[in-house]
């Protein structure tokens, strides 16, 4: 028992996990130094059908710390840039879900988590046009065409650069 | 016979039908990976904007991973995604002010680093004698070397390393020789032997540079008077060119080179803030 934690999540679930798995979260490594691992952990932010992801990968590291990711990403295909079982785990089709890994990683203080989460929304974006990227993201176009040509030519230094 | 026939038409008929619904098996399996794969490529649309959804910190954190002319591209995609970007800027310009104190401390160490080393009297006796060298070559020299329709390798080889020096888009390949004779046709040619700037010589060509080691003096001298000094030369060159002096002073110009883009890109920045 020593060697496992109680969390709880945001809808009421408790979930039990090895302490040095859960430990791979700073907020949670913080909370057990600081009152013990007899107590159930409250973790108000994240949903338990999130936190059972963000366990999982913290198992798939529960022996390693994956190198940092190269920035900016050198390909849309995040294999190219993370090690297969991480590009693997990351594959999440749902972007909603997507997020809220970003989410429960940054409130969990899981850095690792944090930047494979937010390479993936990355390859998203990269290389896509405005037109796209709206359309992925679910965002109108609400700039005035003067504003987008402010935009532009503000820009323009950037396009010319790269 | 017939009751054979009819056992052998019966079990291929089911031959057939089990072949069909594992062919039929196999396209569901296909269809599915297909699917799965598309939706991977292509995740649908979210339901809410996330940029509503989501803080702009953590949009941020995403941005770290795409280069500058995509983030700025993303300001096209809407107000929020405007305002969300000029959010980042000021966090960004205090980035790299941070690197630029950074590097500034850096290229002060180095210039410490080398205060004591000096020029190295002996590295520029031979620099000065390969020099004195290649001034002894005329143009007839180069002339009568040009003129050859297919010179030795070696000679070759000396002519290709000394192109690749004084110009780094200079690609060496297996029969150049008709590249080298351009370069050998500059009025010029010997003057700018002469007057390189050795410290403009990039790691690449340094790289390249090196096989001047593997060459003996003598084995050129018995082919050409020309391919032997400009030899010396490039030998002196690279002994220069790798030392610790002139590898700081390069580190040092490289250093100042990113400042000054740093330097840029928070121009730029605060004019978009503004």
């Amino acid at each position: 028992m020593e060697n496992k934690v109680k969390l709880s999540t945001q809808d009421g679930v408790i979930i039990e996990v090895d302490k040095d798995v859960a430990c791979k979260s700073h907020l949670i490594n913080t909370i057990i130094d600081d009152t013990g691992s007899e107590e159930e952990i409250p973790l108000p932010n994240v949903k338990s059908s999130i936190l059972k992801k963000v366990i999982q990968y913290c198992e798939l590291h529960r022996n390693d710390s994956p190198p940092e990711i190269e920035k900016p990403l050198r390909s849309n295909n995040l294999s190219d840039c993370v090690e297969q079982k991480d590009a693997d785990f990351i594959d999440i089709p749902n972007l909603e879900e997507l997020f809220d890994i970003i989410l429960a990683a940054n409130y969990l203080d899981i850095k690792s988590l944090l930047d494979l989460s937010c390479a993936k929304v990355a390859t998203y974006i990269k290389g896509k046009t405005p037109e796209e990227i709206r359309k992925t993201f679910n965002i109108q176009n609400d700039l005035t065409q003067e504003e987008e040509q402010q935009i532009r030519e503000e820009n323009k230094w950037a396009e010319e650069t790269s | 016979m017939l009751q054979t026939l009819q056992n052998e038409l019966t079990t291929l008929q089911t031959n057939s039908k089990q072949q069909d619904q594992r062919l039929e098996n196999l396209y569901m399996s296909f269809q599915e990976i297909y699917d799965l794969k598309k939706k991977l490529d292509n995740p649908s649309s979210t339901m809410h904007n996330m940029l509503n959804y989501v803080r702009p910190d953590i949009f941020h954190q995403i941005f770290i991973f795409l280069d500058t002319k995509q983030i700025f591209r993303f300001r096209l995609v809407s107000k929020k995604a405007n305002y969300v970007v000029k959010l980042m800027l000021p966090k960004q310009i205090f980035i790299f002010q941070q690197q630029i104190a950074d590097q500034q401390n850096e290229i002060q160490l180095k210039i410490q680093d080398i205060q004591g080393i000096g020029e190295d009297q002996s590295q520029q006796q031979v620099m000065k004698a390969a020099i004195d060298g290649v001034s002894r070559l005329t143009k007839n020299h180069i002339v009568e070397l040009k003129s050859l329709a297919r010179p030795p390798e070696l000679v070759e080889k000396i002519i290709n390393l000394v192109c690749m020096t004084l110009d780094p888009t200079f690609k060496i390949q297996k029969d150049n020789w008709k590249e080298c004779q351009k370069y050998l046709s500059r009025v010029n040619f010997l003057e700018l032997i002469a007057t390189l700037d050795i410290s403009s010589i990039n790691d690449k060509q340094l790289q390249q540079l090196e096989q001047v080691n593997s060459i003996q003096e003598q084995q050129a001298a018995a082919m050409s008077t020309v391919a032997k000094f400009i030899l010396i030369f490039l030998k002196a060159v690279f002994e220069i060119r790798q030392s610790k002096l002139y590898m700081t002073q390069n580190a040092i110009k490289q250093l100042e080179s990113k400042i000054m883009k740093e330097e840029q890109l928070i121009k730029k920045f605060e004019k978009i803030i503004k």
